[in-house]
């Protein structure tokens, strides 16, 4: 990936906030954008999982290394947004785990809402469930 | 106490516009890349099989004598699923936080593997 970026113009493009893997170190390394759904706010971490306030104060660390930096370039996208890459973004299982669809080369990218785990593509069983 | 998530077919609902589209590719953030017929398949639920409810999983797991490792699908009929999509292995926690095994152990030790 460092070696094709080499000659390009590369940014980093997270479906999910908890995807962030190795995002730190190419953002260190390339000085690349990062696009990433908003990470879960207290409020959102006491509806979803029935935290206390008190245990969900400050919100998810997700990319929090991200949005506190200054040399970082962070772009907080939303179900609707269209990307300035050419990105467009749909709803997945959740309104920031979000489903791709990258036009001009006819790809979808289903973050954690489609999965393969060995069976075949499906919808995650990870759900959480209604 | 946690909010409800989403069903299966909300999930369905929420992707359907992409199928609208010249889809030609699918790189799953899970799994290795593969094509729209992947997607096609892998947004549709079976339609045609009602879900159980956990009242009545329950009820039919108490009242079950099977064997080892024998599918719910046989034990339930083949047109009944446990909730699109979920998956129940023996040891695995249920919706409602049992842990099956444990459930199926006291119940003589049934193994389920339920799916759709």
């Amino acid at each position: 990936m460092v070696k094709l970026a080499s000659d390009r113009e590369p940014v980093a493009v997270l479906t999910a906030p908890w995807h962030e893997r190795d995002t730190q170190s190419l953002v260190e390394r390339l000085g690349v954008p990062v696009f990433v759904p908003p990470p879960d706010t207290a409020d959102d971490l006491v509806r979803k999982y029935g935290l206390t306030l008190e245990q969900a104060v400050g919100g998810s660390p997700d990319v929090a290394w991200l949005l506190a930096g200054t040399a970082a370039r962070p772009h907080l996208y939303a179900v609707g947004d269209r990307l300035p890459i050419g990105i467009e973004a749909f709803l997945g299982r959740e309104h920031n785990d979000l489903v791709l669809w990258i036009e001009s080369t006819g790809a979808v990218i289903p973050g954690d809402t489609l999965v393969d785990f060995g069976r075949a593509l499906e919808i995650n069983e990870w759900l959480r469930r209604a | 106490m946690a909010a409800e998530g989403v069903t299966g077919e909300q999930v369905v609902e929420r992707l359907r516009p992409l199928l609208e589209l010249p889809v030609e590719l699918v790189l799953p953030v899970h799994g290795a890349p593969t094509d729209r017929a992947a997607l096609e398949r892998g947004t549709v639920l079976t339609a045609d099989v009602q879900p159980v409810a956990w009242p009545r999983l329950l009820s039919l797991i108490q009242g079950v004598v099977g064997r080892e490792g024998q599918e719910l699908g046989e034990v339930l009929g083949e047109d009944e699923v446990v909730e699109d999509g979920y998956s129940i292995g023996p040891g695995e926690v249920g919706e409602r936080g049992l842990k099956l095994g444990e459930l199926l152990v006291a119940d003589g030790g049934v193994a389920l593997d339920c799916h759709r």
